[in-house]
Order: structure tokens, then sequence, then C-alpha cells
């Protein structure tokens, strides 16, 4: 990183950051999210046969309909990377284009949880109707939270790009954003596949 | 470069490139369309074309194997030197999520069990204190 960021080539650039220790820090912190996602996982798992009378897994999921957020999710975790390629290359302006595209695909995704989640509470089926519903919110309402934090973090990004040029301390801000939304896309496998797909299969 | 390779089944790989990111998004897209096929055929069939025990098993497998194809090709873990605090830390978590999960599952339907909170005793004390259950045997 002391170089002049004009003479690094991308891959200079990549190889520094990704062993930085700011990267391994913010992995670090990366880990202990999983750990909160991991006991919410066993939360909902244990609380899954406690549906209280109430509606079961198979009643309240649409797979095709999560099946096109999980879509969603994915091309924009493909387009996050492509914006990083874009800021190690030094393209600006393609940087700010897949990252608004990042941005709209997650924002997306947003819209769709949400409606499905008011979909719910419409019909009764909020958090305190069964200890399966509570694991439930609890579970992927979280992850819908860190999506959103995620979003605030990739709006400031985009507007300190059109107002600042690009700095080496910038890529290393956007390679931590990178991380976190890959990451929450590998929590979002977990997710449709123990929650969704096993859902209706189970 | 052979002194700094570590002993795990992760590639001294090459850098990130848009042939990584468009192989990891195809192979990704791949095994999520696998998985969501195979259980909506084998909802529609109402479990006759597959057995629930090799469905489970193939669409966990594909899971993982995304979980992998994506740490590798859009997180770029490798068994780079520069690395290895990071592969040891991840393979630590997993490790202790493993732990927690599994092991809570295991206790709580143990302690389920012997405590007579199984489906049959639930539906006894429902019956019992005639409570609204229509929406249970709906399904």
């Amino acid at each position: 990183m002391n170089k002049d960021i004009a003479t690094t080539t991308p891959h200079e650039l990549e190889e520094s950051i990704q062993s930085s220790k700011t990267s391994l820090g913010f992995w670090l912190y990366l880990m202990t999210d999983l750990m909160l996602f991991g006991s919410l996982f066993a939360a909902y798992l244990v609380l899954k046969p406690g549906t209280a009378g109430g509606p079961g897994p198979k009643e309240i999921f649409d797979l095709p309909y999560v099946f096109g957020e999980t879509m969603l999710l994915l091309l924009s975790s493909f387009a996050c990377g492509l914006a990083l390629l874009s800021a190690y290359a030094k393209k600006k302006r393609a940087t700010i284009f897949w990252l608004v595209v990042t941005g709209v695909l997650g924002l997306a995704f947003l819209a769709m949880e949400i409606h499905e989640f008011s979909a719910l509470l419409h019909e009764g089926y909020s958090w305190t109707r069964s200890g399966f519903l509570s694991g439930y919110f609890g579970l992927v309402g979280t992850h819908g939270l860190h999506i959103t934090i995620g979003l605030l973090w990739l709006v400031s990004s985009v507007v300190y790009l059109l107002h600042k040029p690009m700095t080496p301390r910038f890529l290393q801000r956007l390679t931590l954003f990178a991380m976190f939304w890959h990451f929450l896309d590998i929590v979002w496998i977990c997710i449709f596949t123990i929650v969704y797909l096993f859902g209706v299969a189970l | 470069m052979s002194k700094s390779t570590i002993i795990t089944p992760l590639p001294n790989h090459a850098h990130a490139s848009v042939a990584t990111y468009v192989s990891g998004f195809v192979i990704s897209v791949a095994l999520t369309v696998g998985a969501f096929a195979l259980v909506m055929a084998y909802d529609a069939s109402d479990g006759e074309i597959l057995n629930q025990r090799v469905l489970v098993v193939t669409v966990t497998l594909f899971a993982v194997a995304q979980l992998a194809v994506q740490s590798l090709f859009f997180l770029h873990l490798s068994g780079k030197r520069s690395l290895r605090p990071t592969v040891y830390s991840t393979m630590f978590t997993v490790a202790t999520l493993l732990t927690i999960v599994i092991g809570s599952i295991w206790i709580m339907n143990n302690l389920n069990y012997n405590m007579g909170h199984d489906e049959g005793s639930v539906q006894y004390i429902q019956d019992k204190e005639n409570i609204d259950s229509s929406h249970a045997k709906n399904h």
C-alpha cells in the first residue's frame, strides 16, 4: 500500500489489500456474525416443530417466489464482484455502474422479502403466533437487516465515488464491502436450503 | 511458492478475474436451480418419484458445494501463506458452529422426548383442553 496507486497493477492491489490486517480484522467480524447466524439457525431448528396449532412451513412458503429472491441476491453478489474488479483496474465509471447494479438487485431482493413478511402478517401469522414463526422471523429478519445495512454502506460508497477520487483507502473499504456482500449471499444459501427447501420437503 | 502452501484442501490459486466470478456464478446458478427443481418435483409428486432421504442428502450436498464454490470464487479463500489466519479462523468458526447447531438439536429433541412433549402428548393436551387445532389438522 506504500506505492502510489497509479503505478500499482490490479494484481498487486488485490494482493496487498487481501492480506492486510484490516481485511483480516473484518473477516474475524464476519466470523462472529456467522456465529450469530448459527445460533439463530439452531433456535429456528429447535422451535420448528412448535407450530402451536398455527401454520407450518409447508402452508406458508411459496418456493418459486423464494427462488426468485435467491436469484436476485446471487446476481447482486456477482455484480459486486465485477464492481471490485473494475475498482482494482481503476475504472471509476465501471465501478460506479456495477455498484449501482448491485444495489438495485439487492433492493429488489429486500422488497420481495418485505412483501413476503407483510403478506404473512396480514394473515395473522406474525412472530407472536408460534415458536416456529418466532424462529423464522428471527433468522430471516436478521439476514434482511444485514442486507439493509449493506445497502446503506453501498449508497455511501457510490456517493463517495461520485465526489472523490479512488484512493487505496477507498479500495480497501470497497473490498470489505464486497466481503460483507458475498458473506450475506453465503448465509442466504443456508437459509434457502434449510428453511425453505427443507421446510417444504420434510 | 511451495513453502507457502499449507495443509488445506484449498488451491494456492490465481488472482481474481472476470473468469473466476463468471464460473462461480454459473456453478452457483446450476446448483441452486438443481436443488430447487428436485424439491419442486418431489413436492409435486407427493414424494413418489424420490426417496425423502435421498432428496435431503442430495440437496445438502448441493448447498455445501455452493458454499465451497462461493468461498473460493467470490471470497477468494486460498491456501496462500498470507491468508493462513483467515483460513484457520474460518475452520475454528465452522467447527464451533456445527457443535452449537447439532448439539442444540440433539439436546432439545432429547429433552422434548423425556418431558413428554412429543406430538402424541400435545394432541392429548389439545383434545383435553378443547384447544382449536384446525390448522394443525389441515396438513
